[in-house]
């Protein structure tokens, strides 16, 4: 019955697509197996069928046993039995096997159009999702849209199966029939209560439990300190209050769940009861006052046999009935992530690109005429913005947070579709141009670097020409950022692997790989957002270095948080509000006296030789 | 090295249990509620005794009706007893889930008090051994294993296994024979099982396997997607991508085979037929009434329960074993340094030797090789070098968390190991790298270092560590709780509290493991002033990336993978050492000329 229980767990999501137009949709995935899905259809239907006749045959058999027993007919109907039960078995096994691939294939499809449509999507549509949220849209929604199909699927087997079990029985009692169908509303009522009862509990212990295991993590996490301060008695009375509270809310939730079963059963006991009193008074025609209630009802008579129809049609009809009870907010459940998952196909982009112009010059020159860009209406990120950048500058752009730097940075790497003006790229409108050949010759360094999980050859490599001389390439960049050596040291050199997201390397490390890769690819335009986490100081002046060397030989925008960084641009803007408002040399800025001697004070001060002279030499 | 295991703390609450192998620790546990447990014995039982005895009902009024001798009143009477005892079978087995759902999670809850006591016990050395996220699990997932295992593990299994025992029996009780198929169909249900689980095993890990390499690689796809896209590696990931969820698609479909082909459902169809042709030859020769025909083809209709149990249910005994293997290891696991109580005590002046030290965590390559310096009383020692070098290692030498594998330390002239570890660590303070502040106010968190400490002690720490004036911000100063349910600190401000919770405990070594990055220059200030002025007074051992406190250090120690290239002060170093030097070569207003050449 664990049927009941599932799908309890999870949350609400809004919905926006109709149903009829999502099971269209849904449906439509589906067409290309339609042959598959009428047998499935055709075996479910048969094996419910053979499945309702074996209860049948066996009161048939037990009403002839009064005429005395002849075996032929005995042999023959007990025959028939086991005819129709591995028939049924038989029939359910080959729809269950079909269904699956089915379901699988069409799932296949769907994942194959989502993966094609998020190689299309903006790059801004990144942004706004959590990476790890995409993934598990096509990887579990998919399921779950998988899971509604087999639960129509199932669906259809029950209702058939309640369909002919009923057509059976009302023609054998239309009395106890009807007895049996005003049961079936208060055993879908009781199995609905309790699905709303246990979900709300589910949920909401979720939420404390997800709490309440953190902490419990947390004050394991804290053993260490908590002996070194002798204070162990503390950190244990953290812990006994956590494990008392999850120990409660889990039994409450335990309880809950463990009823629903137990319940059914004594439903159906009363059932049972009921069935066995009705029937016999059938048998007996007596005029009781409970008879004299039903006896409306036609179909007086009873065998024997019937009797005994009737008590296993009551299992045969309440199983499938709690199960269709269920299916609502499970098929529910299935729509609102199909929903999801089309979601991510459906959004459409906003980047436009209206030719195919191929960029050949390889010099950088970016120019912004009049750029006006918002992420949202009228809340203008840069409005009328002018900045013109000259093929191989280094240009570094500073400012607080808000101020536009990663907004700058981000419309050249073509992430968002600007409102007003232009940008053009060596000469040409950004909006014409190929924008696959255009990010071929563009690199980007984030702060947080990216590594595959694979080896370090083989993240260097990622997407470059395999040369003749692509060994000698290797050795060359390696040591332009300083990386050979430790390289060498490592027990495996460059074929070992860096982990997820490189976290077998340091974070040095991980900068300069990243660094060599740059190299590797020489793009013409380089945009990078300087990492702030702190290194040790050999590590940090090996990045020191690495970063002044990518920068050369390109177009190189910075947003700086390194004073060296700063001091070796060729040109620094100042960036507040979208604005640019100050521009120059490190030691022109400084003079100035403005905004940027103030960005220096906060930002940089520290970094200089003269803060750590003066430290030195403050007293004690 | 001696290996006396003497306990630093006794837990509260001790448990007795059966160490000596898994299952008899699961069941010391078990047997803690030993009452519940014959409860749900039980109950069981009974359940299965109700269940049974319907059918028997049942069958007794067909007699009746049969032979024309149904009454009404034997009809109530019947029907009476069919609503008690199937009501009755329902309430009994509520009783019996709820006992065991009870059970189990105690079970949870005292295993993981047991593990946790059993870990407060340990050394720091064991600790120090541990990867957190391992500690984290066995205390998290482990246990909760622990728990799946009572229900719904041992809850279907045994309701199964006495759901066979007894509908059986009853059956011998109508008559000997009637037996001969269920039980020969109850043996090659249970050798047909096995063979169905040893086949879904497999494939069921394979699916979990799949669906999760799938997800974690399209993980990355999408994280480096504008590098995917700058590389025009698009085909590329496409096929991966396909290839991974044609891998999944394939264990799912074989997976879906394999229960499709649940072979029991389809022999008890067949036995259950068998058995009524059998009971009909016995109806006619005279030895069962039509009647008990019925009870018996009913009773043989119980036995579904059973087939259709969840493998589940029984996969999950087996992994609870394992679980709880896994969380005795813990249990069971010690560490080696001898706490010395009768070694040699005193007031430690602060003069350090580390001669010749040569040290490994795994006998593999040594952290640390041949390592010798001095430090005298007062002075400030800053560790410097790459991740790995050797560092921290020197300090949980420092502090006997593990002792040299050759070569001395002296503190004091008096060789480490012949210290009480006790007079040691008691004037000894560490500020971590990552902090952990417990859920307390700002007060008894620095009072942690010294519970006897006043508040002028307190708040003098505070002082001290720069941090007074931002805790006097906080709404409650002082008294202001932190953590969850309170004040959230920003990272530089949990730092200070650290360094007040280590200062407060006048400590005459400290170990300042400063890993923290500023963003601003105004929190560099903040730390570098509270750095700074903590260091006076004592012997201080720094770890840490700040240029501004190298140069300040009394001695630095440059460290490259276990060595000390270079030792000295900052104008010892930048004359002698070429890679220090280095360190300042990225400053452009740095002359090294005239710094080598002369003052």
């Amino acid at each position: 019955m664990g049927f009941v229980l599932q799908g309890l767990d999870k949350s609400d999501y809004d919905r926006e697509y109709g149903d009829r137009e999502l099971l269209r949709r849904i449906t439509s995935y589906f067409k290309p197996y339609s042959g598959s899905m009428i047998l499935i259809g055709l075996g479910i239907s048969l094996a419910a069928l053979a499945g309702a006749l074996v209860p049948l045959y066996i009161s048939r058999t037990l009403d002839t046993l009064k005429e005395g027993i002849d075996f032929n007919q005995i042999y023959f109907l007990v025959g028939l039995i086991m005819g129709f039960t591995i028939l049924n078995f038989g029939l359910n096994a080959v729809r269950q096997i079909l269904t699956a691939r089915t379901v699988q294939n069409a799932v296949v499809d769907l994942r194959e159009e989502v993966f094609d449509a998020l190689l299309e999507r903006d790059m801004s549509f990144f942004d706004s999702q959590p990476t790890g949220r995409l993934a598990s849209r096509t990887v579990n929604d998919t399921n779950d849209y998988g899971q509604v199909i087999t639960l129509s699927v199932n669906l259809l087997g029950q209702l058939v199966t309640v369909v002919f079990v009923l057509y059976i029985l009302w023609n054998t009692s239309v009395k106890l029939t009807v007895l049996v169908m005003i049961f079936a509303p208060i055993v879908v009522i009781v199995a609905l209560s309790f699905r709303k009862i246990a979900r709300k509990v589910a949920l909401g212990s979720q939420r404390i439990l997800a709490k309440v295991n953190a902490l419990i993590q947390e004050t394991t996490s804290g053993i260490y300190i908590a002996k070194s301060f002798r204070v162990e008695d503390t950190i244990y009375d953290e812990f006994d209050e956590m494990n008392e509270q999850s120990y409660d809310v889990n039994l409450r939730r335990g309880l809950v769940f463990n009823s629903i079963f137990p319940i059914l059963t004594m439903l159906t006991g009363v059932g049972n009861a009921m069935i066995v009193y009705y029937g016999g008074l059938s048998i007996l025609n007596e005029n009781v006052f409970l008879a004299r209630l039903v006896a409306f009802i036609p179909g007086g008579e009873l065998t024997i046999g019937n009797w005994f129809l009737f008590l296993q049609g009551l299992t045969l009809f309440f199983f499938p009935l709690i199960s269709i009870a269920s299916f609502w907010s499970q098929f529910q459940q299935g729509l609102a992530a199909s929903e999801r998952v089309f979601s991510l196909i459906d959004a459409e982009n906003s980047v436009v690109q209206y030719d195919n112009v191929k960029l050949d010059e390889h010099k950088g020159e970016i120019k912004f005429d009049n750029v006006t860009f918002a992420y949202k209406e009228s809340e203008n990120v840069l409005e009328n913005f002018n900045l013109h950048i000259n093929a191989g500058e280094k240009l570094a752009i500073v400012g607080h947070t808000g101020a536009g730097k990663s907004t700058l940075a981000k419309l050249i790497q073509r992430y968002y579709e600007f409102q007003d003006g232009e940008i053009t790229i060596d000469g040409h409108n950004i909006r014409s141009l190929d924008l696959d050949h255009y990010r071929k010759q563009l690199s980007i360094i984030s702060q947080d670097v990216f590594l595959w999980n694979e080896s370090i050859r083989d993240n260097l490599l990622y997407g470059i020409d395999e040369t003749d001389d692509i060994e000698e390439r290797l050795q060359a960049v390696l040591s332009e950022v300083s990386a050979l050596d430790w390289i060498e040291r490592l027990p495996n050199g460059l074929d070992t692997m860096v982990g997820e997201r490189g976290a077998a390397l340091s974070m040095g490390q991980r900068q300069l790989i990243a660094f060599a890769r740059i190299l590797l690819r020489d793009p013409t335009i380089l945009i990078m957002d300087e990492a702030t986490a702190s290194l040790d100081p050999f590590s940090d002046l090996l990045v020191q270095r690495a970063t002044n060397r990518i920068l050369e030989d390109r177009t190189s925008i910075v947003i700086a948080h390194r004073l060296s960084t700063i001091k070796h641009a060729d040109r620094i803007i100042v960036m507040a509000n979208g604005e640019i408002i100050e521009s120059g040399t490190h030691d022109e800025l400084m003079q100035a006296g403005g905004h940027y001697s103030d960005l220096y004070d906060t930002y940089f001060r520290h970094q200089s030789l003269e803060y750590i002279e003066k430290f030195a030499e403050s007293s004690d | 090295m001696a290996t006396v295991q003497q306990s630093e703390y006794t837990p509260r609450r001790d448990y007795k249990t059966n160490r000596s192998s898994p299952l008899r620790w699961i069941m010391s546990h078990v047997s803690r509620h030993w009452f519940l447990f014959l409860l749900v014995v039980i109950f069981t039982i009974l359940n299965s005794i109700f269940s049974s005895t319907v059918p028997q009902l049942i069958g007794q009024a067909f007699d009746l009706f049969k032979d024309n001798k149904l009454g009404i009143e034997d009809l109530s009477s019947i029907s009476l007893q069919v609503l008690l005892f199937g009501v009755g079978a329902g309430v009994v087995q509520l009783f019996r889930s709820w006992s065991t759902e009870f059970i189990s999670q105690r079970m949870e809850k005292e295993t993981r008090d047991e593990l946790y006591s059993s870990l407060l016990r340990k050394s720091l050395t064991f600790h120090d051994k541990q990867k957190i996220g391992d500690l984290m699990t066995r205390a998290t997932g482990d246990v909760r294993q622990i728990n799946f295992m009572m229900n719904p593990g041992f809850n279907l299994v045994f309701q199964s296994i006495v759901g066979i025992i007894v509908p059986i029996t009853f059956m011998a009780m109508i008559n000997v024979q009637l037996v001969i198929i269920p039980v020969i169909y109850i043996i090659v249900f249970l050798f047909v099982l096995k063979r169905y689980r040893d086949k879904q095993a497999p494939w069921t890990m394979k699916v979990r396997s799949a669906a999760s390499t799938t997800q974690s690689r399209l993980n990355e796809t999408i994280s480096g997607m504008y590098v995917v896209r700058g590389s025009s590696e698009e085909d590329t990931e496409r096929q991966i991508f396909n290839k991974n969820i044609n891998e999944y698609k394939e264990a799912q479909v074989k997976l879906g085979e394999i229960q499709a082909k649940y072979w029991p459902i389809l022999i008890l169809g067949v036995a259950t037929s068998l058995g009524f042709l059998h009971g009909i030859i016995l109806v006619n020769s005279g030895v069962i009434t039509v009647g008990q025909l019925i009870t018996f083809v009913l009773l043989f209709q119980l036995l579904r329960f059973p087939t259709f149990i969840n493998v589940f249910a029984i996969t999950v005994l087996t992994l609870g074993v394992t679980a709880a293997g896994r969380i005795l290891e813990l249990i069971e696991g010690e560490s080696e340094i001898d706490l010395n109580p009768e070694g040699y005590s005193n007031t430690i002046e602060g003069k350090i030797e580390f001669r010749d030290v040569t040290f490994s965590y795994n006998e593999n390559t040594p952290v640390l090789n041949n390592i010798s310096f001095e430090v005298n009383p007062g002075e400030t020692v800053a560790l410097v070098g790459m991740t790995g070098a050797g560092k921290t290692t020197i300090t949980k030498l420092l502090s006997r968390l593990y002792d040299p594998d050759s070569g001395d330390i002296l503190i004091d002239g008096v060789d480490a190991q012949d210290w009480s570890i006790q007079s040691l660590r008691s004037q000894m303070a560490l500020v971590e790298q990552d902090i952990f502040l417990f859920s307390k106010t700002i007060k008894e968190n620095i009072m942690l270092g010294n519970p006897d400490a006043t508040m002028e002690d307190v708040i003098e720490a505070a002082k001290l560590a720069n941090a007074h004036e931002f805790i006097m911000e906080t709404p409650d100063g002082y008294d202001s709780e932190i953590g969850e349910r309170g004040t959230q600190l920003s990272g530089g401000q949990k730092q200070r509290v650290a360094i007040a919770r280590a200062i407060v405990k006048r400590p005459r070594i400290l170990i300042l493991d400063d890993a923290s990055s500023a963003i601003d220059s105004q929190t560099e200030d903040e730390i570098n002033q509270a750095i700074k002025d903590v260091l006076k007074g004592r012997v201080s051992f720094l770890i840490t990336h700040r240029i501004a406190q190298i140069r300040r250090a009394d001695k630095i120690i440059l460290l490259e993978q276990g060595k000390i290239i270079d030792i000295g002060d900052h104008e010892q170093l930048i004359k002698s050492s070429a890679k220090y030097r280095e360190l300042f070569s990225i400053y452009d207003d740095f002359d090294e000329k005239s710094v080598i050449g002369g003052n």
